[in-house]
């Protein structure tokens, strides 16, 4: 049964949308672009009616590629201002210098670590921090329950084992 | 029992299993196995050593509180339609909108964004106004200088210098600074205007070791490495 047949899109938009606007911005690295990526995603969502009890992983999944393709646009542009990884975003609360400063530091680690990872490996550990169950994360990353502990894992191993660097470094 | 693989010990940390059941045999064998239960250890750290990391960088600090906010809107009110027949298509136009006006969802989704710009009506629910936010410019210095240029002295503000190893140029603007900025291979001009009240922050990476503020036509503050370092700020309004 199709999530649009049976209403809950409602129970979806209340479940997910936060949860998927806070993914796309450390997928992305830019709030802004979460936001409009979001929205996109639901309208597929609503166009493409996947089944219910799928529905949330397929929503971030289509909200993936469609970073993706944001990105490919962006990168096409290449404009100077609000160019590659964002560091801050357009709408930032604003924030005390030092604060900003170690927001600034803390996202440019970030955007090194997850810039990194393989896209699938980004998705997995992300959609991870959202509290996503291992066959859900599989059914969205396109692989089998099995592997993706394993991928999870790597991933995982490889962002601490950098982001500890950087800490010594600093 | 064989020692557990990564993907089996990430799973006992996401999906702790029910005392008992089929998954628990993993979890007695962490406890009881020095290697496995080492390895626990170590992907725990692992992964509250990530999540700590993201929750620093607060990478959804700037959504927008109105984007996360769903607005609940009244009923459009019916219109009077004179004339027997056209009455008559009237409401048969509303039997069938049910079946046949399924929303777009782009439409669906600009009445849960509060976009709706065809309401007659204001909405019942407003979404909580969005914080006074500022704009927010990056660029990228070259070679080791920057210039900040100002068109014109303000009526107040002020411009923070801050630096700092790993990170990026950015300039954030807070407040009305008039046309908007101009970024050039060397810096950021602020085509603000003499009734601006704006303040600016302007994050530099450890890279650029020598600033210089020109306000109008007044002299360029050269502020030097130990300035940057302090934290140096100067008045948009003049000295």
């Amino acid at each position: 049964v199709s999530v649009v047949e049976t209403g809950a899109v409602e129970a979806l938009w209340a479940r997910c949308h936060e949860p998927l606007l806070r993914y796309l911005a450390r997928y992305t690295g830019d709030a802004d672009a979460a936001a409009d990526i979001a929205q996109e995603a639901f309208v597929r969502l609503l166009e493409h009616a996947p089944e219910e009890d799928v529905a949330r992983p397929w929503l971030f999944r289509v909200a993936t590629n469609l970073a993706h393709d944001a990105a490919r646009t962006a990168g096409r542009r290449r404009a100077l201002v609000m160019s590659g990884r964002a560091m801050l975003s357009h709408s930032d609360p604003p924030a005390a210098p030092d604060r900003a400063i170690e927001r600034a530091r803390a996202r440019a680690a970030l955007a090194t670590v997850l810039g990194e990872l393989s896209p699938k490996e980004r998705m997995a550990l992300l959609m991870r921090e959202e509290g996503f169950a291992h066959h859900e994360i599989a059914a969205a990353v396109g692989t089998t329950t099995g592997s993706v502990g394993t991928l999870l894992a790597r991933a995982l191993r490889k962002a601490a084992h950098r982001l500890r660097s950087t800490q010594e470094e600093s | 029992m064989t020692h557990l693989n990564d993907a089996q010990i990430l799973l006992l940390i996401d999906h702790p299993p029910e005392p008992g059941s089929e998954g628990d045999d993993a979890r007695r064998h962490a406890d009881a196995c020095d290697r496995c239960s080492a390895g626990l250890a170590r992907m725990r750290e692992d992964a509250a050593l990530f999540t700590g990391w993201l929750d620093a960088a607060a990478f959804e600090a700037g959504i927008a509180p109105a984007a996360t906010a769903p607005v609940i809107r009244p009923r459009r009110p019916t219109r009077w339609i004179p004339g027997g027949w056209l009455r008559a298509a009237a409401v048969l136009v509303a039997m069938a909108a049910p079946v046949v006006a399924m929303p777009s969802g782009r439409a669906w989704l600009a009445a849960k964004l509060g976009g709706d710009a065809g309401s007659p009506t204001a909405a019942v629910q407003s979404a909580p106004a969005a914080l006074t936010t500022p704009s927010v410019i990056r660029f990228e210095p070259t070679g080791g200088t920057l210039l900040l240029t100002l068109d014109a002295v303000q009526a107040a503000g002020s411009v923070a210098v801050r630096h700092g190893t790993g990170i990026e140029a950015v300039l954030e603007i807070t407040g009305d600074a008039g046309m908007g900025p101009v970024v050039s291979g060397g810096g950021v001009r602020i085509r603000n205007d003499s009734g601006s009240r704006a303040g600016y922050t302007l994050l530099v990476p450890g890279s650029v070791r020598r600033v210089t503020v020109r306000i109008a036509e007044g002299a360029p503050v050269h502020l030097d490495e130990a300035a940057l370092r302090a934290g140096a700020t100067v008045s948009a309004a003049g000295r």
